[in-house]
């Protein structure tokens, strides 16, 4: 059989030249696109280390005359900005921290999106990997509407229920708390419980049966076997999850706007550089947010994108 | 060894029946333990949220009775949802809506089909198809904040790009985000341009694994590009291109940072969860009934759409195996 495959690939048969033409449209049509996605970053790039005067008088294609690697220091750091006209912008957001006010830089917003990324991505993978874990894996009363029930809370959208969490928070006192986030993404039943199920369903149980021979408990199979094996599978799920907790706007901003996240941060602080003209310092601003997310990217490309093409999608 | 206990003493049998017994009590407390936490996180974050909500429909908020401030829930019938389906008439409202279900026909008309000929394209050996995949799928990794703001700044009418080539040209640049509902077209075109990519690798991936001797097959027999994307390409990967479909349709309800970040504070552009966010932790209590009656019943409304475009997709092409 593998013969007979190796002999057709072998087999040279050109298509029409009709079908070539079509396949360089396309990738025409492709380059297009690309140069569309990569070029407006590339121009913003180039155009935060600009003075704001160079950048209004007319520089906006070509290299920076000057280079004001300012613009980036004062934006990271919070430091105020003058402006033309000499008026002082601040580049903070205000908040608090344990109670008092304090004026959140960047690299604040950085550090609190960096606490709240790792604390609420470990919580959400190791909850869903505990359910997942034991309803693939245990047969008990129940875990079959346990498994129907993360499929209609994947298709089944419910709108609407906003105000009331809301309210809920508020009941609990964590309206306006890094840990009411946190604790809101500590679910155990959503998408990566779904995920998981799959990488837990495909790990063979006789691993375990082995391990139990040997005296094991049910807790030590799961920690010392079954984790191990589905661990390459549950860091590619934590990588793409904590992507989704980074550039978060909607959470942050319902529930923690005294002490903003990156996300949130920026645009509050991009409304405010907007408004005044300094769009050097709001480019500049941007790149500062990519770099994080890029960094994560070109490490670990290859498990995102595999990953994503799983997606718990079958195709 | 353990049948040879049983057959030499009742004792055995009974050691056995512990031992079972003990086993079943712990692999019990093991299943309740591992499933307590994500179980209390469900009944309070999703079952109390949804149960109060429901509840919250029908009741209204008295804040001053008989010139006593009394601030109490009362029961108010189906009043919050004749006041929702209401509102569903008003022009604010059938904006809502119209700019509700615009994200959706993008979404499943427009992106999902170009997203369906760019992946087969790029799975047939495209020259730098590796590097178009890397391209495409940056988009889906940066935060929307700053996507959408590189996005707004191609097209400013002083220093956009896009604006610059059109005065090239000798002519004016339009007021692209200026009224509506030419703004909410640029929305839905930066819907295309920032999504498309993600359901390009998606379906790329679906179609990536397909069984390779079906190309070959279809290749050997001079099969046009068109009728292998048509005949074999596109029922193989039903499954997929469903799946996308029906998240596609649920963007209805879900779509509300694209025209935040894009044209912040505009009402000419909300949408359905839009509307939802702004009405968090607003002042008005009286207001939350009717806007969660509004929520819930675009949920009602849409939950048989979704099903029956589910069981007509699914029966379009049958599940194959492979």
């Amino acid at each position: 059989m593998e013969n007979t495959v190796i002999k057709l690939k072998n087999v040279k048969i050109k298509r029409g030249k009709s079908q070539a033409v079509a396949m360089w449209i396309v990738f025409v049509i492709f380059v297009i696109y690309s140069v569309s996605l990569v070029f407006p970053f590339v121009w913003m790039f180039l155009n935060s280390f600009k003075p704001s005067t160079e950048f209004f008088q007319g520089n906006i294609w070509g290299l920076p005359q000057t280079w004001r690697f300012a613009n980036y220091s004062e934006i990271f750091l919070g430091k105020p900005v003058v402006t033309e006209s000499g008026s002082t912008i601040i580049t903070t957001v205000s908040g608090k921290l344990f109670g008092n006010t304090f004026k959140y830089s960047i690299f604040h917003m950085f550090i609190v999106s960096i606490a709240l990324t790792f604390l609420c991505t470990l919580s959400n993978i190791f909850f869903s990997a505990t359910s997942a874990y034991v309803v693939s894996k245990y047969k008990f009363a129940g875990r079959q509407a346990l498994y129907a029930l993360a499929i209609f809370l994947m298709i089944v959208p419910i709108a609407g229920t906003l105000p009331e969490q809301y309210q809920l928070m508020k009941t609990f006192g964590l309206t306006d708390s890094f840990f009411g986030v946190f604790l809101l993404s500590s679910a155990g039943f959503g998408m990566n419980f779904f995920l998981m199920y799959g990488f837990f369903k495909n790990i063979s149980w006789t691993y375990a049966e082995a391990a139990r021979v040997d005296g094991a408990g049910h807790a030590k199979v799961f920690f010392k076997i079954m984790l191990p094996f589905a661990m390459p599978a549950i860091i590619s799920l934590a990588v793409i999850y904590a992507i989704g907790i980074w550039n978060d706007y909607t959470t942050p901003s319902i529930y923690m706007k005294s002490m903003p996240t990156l996300a949130y941060g920026l645009f509050v602080i991009r409304g405010t550089l907007e408004a005044r003209g300094l769009y050097t310092q709001t480019f500049a601003a941007m790149i500062i947010a990519l770099v994080p997310i890029l960094a994560v990217f070109i490490a670990f490309s290859n498990t995102i994108m595999e990953n994503t093409v799983a997606g718990g999608l079958k195709g | 060894m353990t049948n040879t206990r049983i057959g030499v003493s009742g004792g055995g049998l009974v050691s056995l029946r512990k031992i079972k017994k003990r086993k079943d009590i712990f692999e019990t407390c093991f299943i309740i333990l591992m499933l307590a936490y994500p179980l209390l996180h469900f009944a309070v974050f999703w079952g109390v949220v949804n149960f109060n909500s429901i509840v919250r429909t029908f009741q209204r908020y008295v804040a001053i009775e008989n010139g006593v401030v009394v601030n109490k829930w009362v029961f108010a019938g189906l009043q919050n949802f004749r006041n929702a389906w209401n509102s569903f008439s008003t022009a604010d409202g059938k904006r809502i809506i119209i700019n509700s279900i615009g994200y959706m026909i993008v979404s499943n008309f427009i992106s999902l089909p170009l997203a369906i000929i760019s992946s087969y394209f790029l799975f047939k050996k495209m020259p730098l198809a590796k590097v178009f995949r890397v391209i495409f799928f940056l988009p889906s990794i940066i935060p929307i904040v700053v996507l959408a703001t590189v996005y707004r700044f191609q097209f400013d009418s002083q220093i956009g790009p896009i604006s610059s080539i059109f005065r090239l040209f000798g002519a004016s640049p339009p007021n692209w985000f200026g009224l509506y509902p030419n703004s909410q077209y640029m929305i839905y075109l930066y819907c295309i341009w920032a999504g498309l990519g993600y359901n390009v690798l998606l379906l790329s991936g679906a179609i990536g694994r397909l069984p390779e001797e079906l190309f070959e097959y279809s290749k050997l027999e001079g099969t046009p590009l068109m009728r292998e994307m048509f005949g074999i390409v596109i029922p193989l990967i039903w499954p997929t291109i469903t799946t996308t479909f029906l998240l596609g349709l649920t963007s209805v309800f879900g779509v509300m940072l694209q025209p935040m970040m894009i044209k912040q504070g505009d009402p000419m552009v909300f949408t359905i969860a839009l509307r939802i966010y702004n009405s968090v932790g607003a002042a008005n209590e009286a207001a939350r009934p009717e806007i969660i009656a509004y929520g819930l019943l675009l949920s009602v409304l849409a939950l048989p759409v979704i099903l029956l475009v589910r069981f007509i997709m699914e029966r379009i092409y049958s599940d194959v195996e492979f």
